[in-house]
């Protein structure tokens, strides 16, 4: 990562010292919130309901004031940065909400851009010509006319990120950016933000309550625990079950996989009772399964058999059956590995067309 | 767009024809000729010294101070609506008219000359705004339900003076002209009352013309405001002053005028959109005209005035209601 070197020249893009916070005292809320973030890195925040995520945002941006530490912004106390300055740098992006009056999409893209423009002026051509490319670059140019009131929620918050886009900052930070949208939103605005980051070259910090989100787009994580310290570090080193159970208080089941070239990662809650079960089996080395498949389409024997051949040091037999009468074939292997290759493997097996698998576990 | 375009055309166009229509209008008719004739004098037209004399000094404050009211009015009640981000704000919200009546009505019920009512009105409406600025202050921030409910407790504090002063007053003489007086009228207007009530209302209804497109994003959230950019606390506090002097101003002037803040702003967006640099300039120009097409009528119809109120509501609101059935309602 460029990481190292930038730090070497200057003081990171944004960072927060020893953040303590309360809304009344003696009741703190957030106690000693040290990190730092770099573009175009993404950092996500994690924790359950009422821990304090939101109230983060708003420390951290100077919405809320700590009630001791700092937030700085290349290495300048915020405070002592006049705040339409600041909100040159920060765009934020708040959970989609409608206000009593709907502008259309160009209206609300375009008031992106009141840091840049004195209380008295009006917007120029070049203000819009900004706000247009900002729509483009979520790809909502085609919306530019309709009321805010009369697209999706999804849409809304794409609104809300071209918005927050306009005002050309360096850091973005957006409270619960995908919260309240179906799967397909969902990764629609995830991969809006990190294909920004990419190619805007810019930082974007985001609350959430999807650890797998995190895992999917974020190179920080910081985990606010129940007892008001925070966890801060690398996603992948973080996001961990010890961390996650202790965080939300349920035990979770971290399962990594790959679908084609892609990895993937899926955060599993699992029931109590079953938790110990389960983590035995999950820390067991090795299962033995058999998987049964059935090629209906002879061109997929091919593929299978270059599959088969990725996994030969974990296949102990295999037996193959052709069936001429019905112009298909029948294949059984036993296999005996860790259990995520096993998932892996039959995972990979079912997504062929023409062919059905099914695994089945021994219990030992 | 184009649609656009013919509605600015025939409002500017009404913005013309309506004022001299209104001069020529009265229980004593003046041809074009002579109006056109009373006000260029440079024209050299032969014009008799009454009919001059009953449009330049008699209807000629009257116009100009209807469309002052109209579009100052209409301008504060878009203004209070953008700030506290509710369709439902009049500028009577921060309960700065009731003040402005309550010193109205004391003054008359002490007997002062008509300037001493327009000036003690003036202050009182002021008052009546600072006291709600003052209240509403919480921790060095003024939320806004805050300032609604500070508003809420003002007019109500002020309306129960009011009251206590129809009480006090002689039911013969007194209580007639209280009573009239809180119904509005714009009868009696000299330059000279002009002069006192308009600057407040021409330098409030300028400021909020410079903030139109600020009011966009003052009805947002006060956190999504300020991470815009904006100073929210100084802004809003700007657009309420400037607010509260029109109102308190107008009142002063014409008593109380009640509708024209909701009903014009809202009639802007139904025609402009939400978009309040096109509602602010939208409801200047159609808040003169309307209040101007009120007085004449008013002082036209029959002989004794009606009271100007009374003529917003009836005629505003039919007139509301074609114009809802019309453009679908308000664009949410």
């Amino acid at each position: 990562m460029n990481y190292a070197m930038s730090e070497l020249n200057q003081p990171p893009l944004f960072e927060v010292r020893g953040g303590n916070f309360s809304y009344e005292i003696g009741e703190e809320k957030l106690c000693d919130i040290n990190f730092a973030i770099n573009e175009p890195d993404i950092m996500c925040i994690l924790g359950a309901n009422g821990v304090g995520k939101t109230t983060l945002l708003k420390c951290m941006t100077g919405l809320l004031r700590w009630n001791s530490g700092s937030s700085l912004l290349r290495g300048r106390d915020i405070r002592h940065c006049p705040s339409n300055e600041f909100w040159h740098q920060v765009g934020y992006v708040p959970q989609a909400k409608l206000s009593s009056f709907s502008y259309t999409v160009k209206e609300m893209v375009l008031l992106g851009r009141s840091a840049h423009i004195g209380r008295f002026s009006m917007p120029s051509a070049e203000d819009e010509k900004i706000a247009r490319s900002a729509m483009e670059t979520v790809g909502i140019s085609n919306l530019s006319d309709k009321f805010c009131s009369r697209i999706s929620g999804g849409e809304l918050q794409l609104v809300l990120i071209a918005r927050a886009l306009a005002a050309e900052p360096s850091l973005l930070v957006l409270d619960e950016p995908e919260s309240n949208l179906d799967f397909k939103n969902q990764k629609k605005v995830l991969n809006t933000i990190s294909t920004l980051c990419k190619e805007k070259n810019i930082a974007a910090i985001l609350n959430t309550h999807y650890p797998e989100h995190a895992l999917d787009i974020a190179q920080r994580a910081l985990i606010l625990m129940p007892n008001k310290s925070a966890v801060f570090g690398s996603a992948s080193n973080i996001i961990t079950d010890e961390n996650l159970k202790v965080a939300f208080d349920i035990d979770v089941h971290i399962h990594r996989f790959k679908i084609g070239t892609s990895h993937y990662a899926s955060v599993l809650p699992i029931s109590a009772d079953k938790s110990q079960e389960i983590k035995r089996s999950a820390k067991m080395e090795n299962s033995i399964a058999q998987i049964g498949i059935i090629v209906e389409d002879q061109t997929a024997a091919e593929s299978i058999n270059k599959l088969l051949h990725e996994y030969s040091e974990f296949i102990i037999g295999r037996m193959g059956m052709p069936y001429k009468e019905r112009n298909i074939s029948i294949i059984s292997i036993i296999i005996d590995a860790p259990n995520e290759k096993i998932s892996a493997l039959s995972g990979k097996l079912g997504m062929f067309d023409g062919v059905s698998a099914k695994t089945v576990y021994s219990k030992i | 767009m184009c649609r656009n375009k013919i509605v600015i055309a025939v409002v500017i166009a009404l913005m013309a024809a309506v004022p001299l229509a209104a001069l020529m209008f009265g229980r004593y008719p003046v041809p074009l000729a002579d109006v056109i004739g009373s006000l260029c004098p440079m024209l050299g037209l032969d014009v008799s010294d009454m009919s001059r004399n009953i449009v330049v000094n008699i209807r000629l404050p009257r116009v100009l101070l209807a469309m002052a009211a109209g579009a100052g009015l209409a301008v504060a009640g878009a203004a209070f609506q953008a700030v506290f981000s509710n369709p439902l704000a009049t500028p009577d919200t921060l309960g700065v008219a009731t003040g402005a009546s309550f010193g109205a009505v004391l003054a008359i019920l002490a007997g002062l000359p008509v300037f001493a009512v327009q000036f003690a009105s003036l202050a009182a409406g002021l008052a009546a705004a600072a006291i709600v600025i003052f209240v509403s202050r919480v921790r060095g921030s003024s939320p806004v339900i805050m300032m609604i409910l500070a508003g809420m407790v003002t007019g109500a504090l002020f309306s129960a003076l009011v009251s206590l002063v129809k009480f006090a007053a002689d039911p013969q003489d007194v209580l007639p002209s209280v009573t009239f007086w809180l119904l509005g009228s714009l009868s009696g207007t000299t330059f000279s009352t002009l002069a006192i009530g308009t600057p407040l209302i021409i330098a409030g209804t300028f400021t909020l013309f410079l903030y139109r497109w600020r009011l966009n994003s003052m009805t947002l959230s006060n956190d999504e405001a300020t991470s815009l950019g904006i100073n929210v606390r100084h802004t809003r506090f700007a657009i309420i002053t400037a607010a509260a002097a029109i109102t308190a101003s107008v009142v002063s002037m014409c008593g109380l005028i009640g509708w024209v803040g909701v009903l014009i702003p809202h009639a802007s967006r139904m025609i402009f959109g939400n978009d309040n640099r096109a509602v602010i300039p939208a409801s200047a120009a159609l808040g003169a005209v309307f209040m101007l097409i009120i007085d004449t009528i008013a002082r036209s119809v029959t002989e004794a005035e009606i009271p100007a109120s009374i003529l917003t509501a009836v005629i505003g609101a039919p007139f509301f209601i074609i114009l809802l059935r019309r453009t679908g309602g308000i664009r949410e």
